[in-house]
Parts: C-alpha cells; sequence; structure tokens
C-alpha cells in the first residue's frame, strides 16, 4: 500500500490486514511507522521501495499493489509487482505523471486498474459503501481522524494536506 | 436559512479563500437538501485552492466532496426529511453546511457506523474496495 498514512490508504491497511494479507506499507513518514503497524501492517518502507538498479523488471515482491500515490511510486510498483498480480491507481500525491515501459503489462501480465469512485454507478457504491461499513474494524477507526476542525480551521488543514504531513482523515464540523 | 461556508473565489489567477454566510438561495437547485453534520478534506479539496489545478472546474466554489447529514428537504421518496445520510461526490454545490446532491448520490447508510466514522472511512473504503 502506497501512501499508507494518507485516508484512502489507512483505510486498506486495516481492512487488508483484518482479511488476513500481509501487508507492507509504503510512506514518506518516518513518525507514521507505530501508526500503521497499529493499523495492521507487517512491515513498513519508505518512498523509494524498489530502487531503479537499471534493469527493466525488478524483483517480484507483491502479489498487488494499492497506490495512493502516483508517480514514481507507482512506476515502482508496476516494476516489481508479481506475475498475474494487479495495480490500483487512486492518486496523485505524488505527481500526475507515470513513466513506465510495456513489459510488465506484457512480460508478467500485470494489469494496472484505474479507480474512480465519483461515477461509480450508485447501485455499485451503496453495495460496497455497506460491505465496508459491516466489515471495517471499527476499533482501529479513532486512529484514522486525525483531528476534527471548524470551517476556521480548514485553511492551515487544506495546507497540511497538500503538503503531505496529514495522517489519515481530517473531519470537518461545518457549524462546529 | 442563513449557513456558514467555507468558499473559495477566483479573479484573474488568484484564488481566495474565506468563511462567509450564504443562504439556500446560492446553492444550485436540487432534489435534497441536507443540513451537513461531518465533512472530510482530502488531497483534491486541498488542489482546487491552488492556482493552474486541473481539479475545479469552476469557481465561486465550496470545496469538499464527501459528506454525513440530515435531510431536510427532499423531492425524492426515498430519501426523508430527518433521515441521516452519507454523500460521496456528484453533487454540484459541494459540501459544507448545507448541500443539494441528486438523491442519487445518497445513501441512508448502515446502523453500524455513527456518521462521523462513516464520513472517515466509508467514502475513502469505497476507493479502496474498489482497488481490490
Amino acid at each position: 500500500v502506497t501512501g499508507a498514512s494518507g485516508g484512502v490508504g489507512s483505510t486498506t491497511v486495516a481492512l487488508l490486514a483484518h482479511r488476513g494479507f500481509e501487508v507492507v506499507a509504503s510512506t514518506g513518514k518516518k513518525n507514521e511507522h507505530g501508526y500503521l503497524q497499529g493499523l495492521g501492517a507487517d512491515r513498513v518502507v519508505g518512498r523509494t521501495f524498489a530502487p531503479d538498479d537499471g534493469r527493466t523488471l525488478g524483483p517480484q515482491l507483491w502479489g498487488g499493489v494499492v497506490d495512493c500515490v502516483g508517480g514514481s511510486a507507482l512506476a515502482q510498483a508496476l516494476r516489481t509487482t508479481r506475475y498475474g498480480g494487479a495495480v490500483a491507481a487512486s492518486g496523485l500525491t505524488g505527481g500526475n505523471e507515470l513513466t513506465t515501459t510495456v513489459y510488465p503489462f506484457i512480460v508478467r501480465g500485470v494489469a494496472l486498474l484505474g479507480i474512480d469512485t465519483v461515477a461509480t454507478p450508485i447501485d455499485e457504491r451503496r453495495a460496497l459503501w455497506l460491505s465496508m461499513a459491516n466489515e471495517f474494524p471499527i476499533d482501529r477507526c479513532e486512529d484514522m481522524v486525525a483531528q476534527e476542525i471548524d470551517l476556521g480551521g480548514l485553511t492551515v488543514a487544506l495546507d497540511l494536506v497538500l503538503n503531505g504531513a496529514a495522517r489519515g482523515r481530517i473531519l470537518v464540523a461545518p457549524h462546529g | 436559512m442563513p449557513f456558514p461556508a467555507y468558499l473559495l473565489t477566483k479573479s484573474d489567477d488568484v484564488i481566495r479563500a474565506e468563511v462567509t454566510e450564504l443562504s439556500e438561495r446560492d446553492l444550485p437547485s436540487g432534489d435534497v437538501l441536507i443540513a451537513v453534520e461531518w465533512s472530510v478534506i482530502n488531497f483534491k479539496d486541498a488542489m482546487v485552492t491552488q492556482p493552474g489545478n486541473r481539479v475545479a472546474r469552476r469557481y465561486p466554489l465550496i470545496p469538499g466532496v464527501e459528506l454525513t447529514g440530515s435531510v431536510v428537504e427532499s423531492g425524492d421518496p426515498a430519501l426523508q426529511p430527518g433521515q441521516r445520510v452519507l454523500v460521496q461526490g456528484s453533487f454540484r454545490c459541494r459540501t459544507i453546511s448545507r448541500a443539494a446532491p441528486p438523491p442519487s448520490s445518497a445513501w441512508p447508510g448502515s446502523p453500524r457506523c455513527s456518521h462521523s466514522i462513516g464520513s472517515s472511512v466509508t467514502a475513502s473504503a469505497s476507493t479502496v474496495a474498489l482497488s481490490w
């Protein structure tokens, strides 16, 4: 899971760990390693988890990757996903460009899955929300809510998010 | 009824943010009016405060795409006043305080999730669920 300390990343780590997967969390934040282990990560690695050694394809490390970052994280994920695995891309905090070759796709059969929720048909979303609401390990949730703010706190909080300094989710109470 | 809102306005290439008061007349017309209890912010919500972003299509804009709250008025028989709902994406006015989404994007929720937790988790969980 890349961008593991963010909202989608944290949720992914907790859900996958709850389902019994061996979860490796990637984050650039050294002070969030304990938090991610608390959500269920077996191992926490940095932003560079598959250094470019000049070879087109890297070692086959992951059965699947949930990438919340884009940019070089997504490129690294594609180079190091196992034969037949899949990489799901939902984020752009690491940049909106992707530099890759076709080799992960045509040599290892790796699939790149694009993820959008805004235009997902509502029936599909309702089914997903229900299954997530039933399955999510709620007891791990409190750690994911970094802050509760009112509208006056938004400018500072949005800056935090923009600079990649926020953890989990920031809740906004408009009347608070 | 007036309500507080975090409003982004754009002139030339400068985007200004302010907490201001709006009324229901400022919202786009919709079938459902929701009093917002909680919203959350994500990276794209932060991007729309920056000039040159390719996320926002129009200003003025109240940023945010996820909320929980309760129905105030509804033209959709499936959503009754007082009912608590979760909304993600696809509503033109965007959060905060009051929102008028099309009914198709609202969901009555699950009794297992409190609404602050629901707002925090369920919308991001739909991204996660689609990711596996």
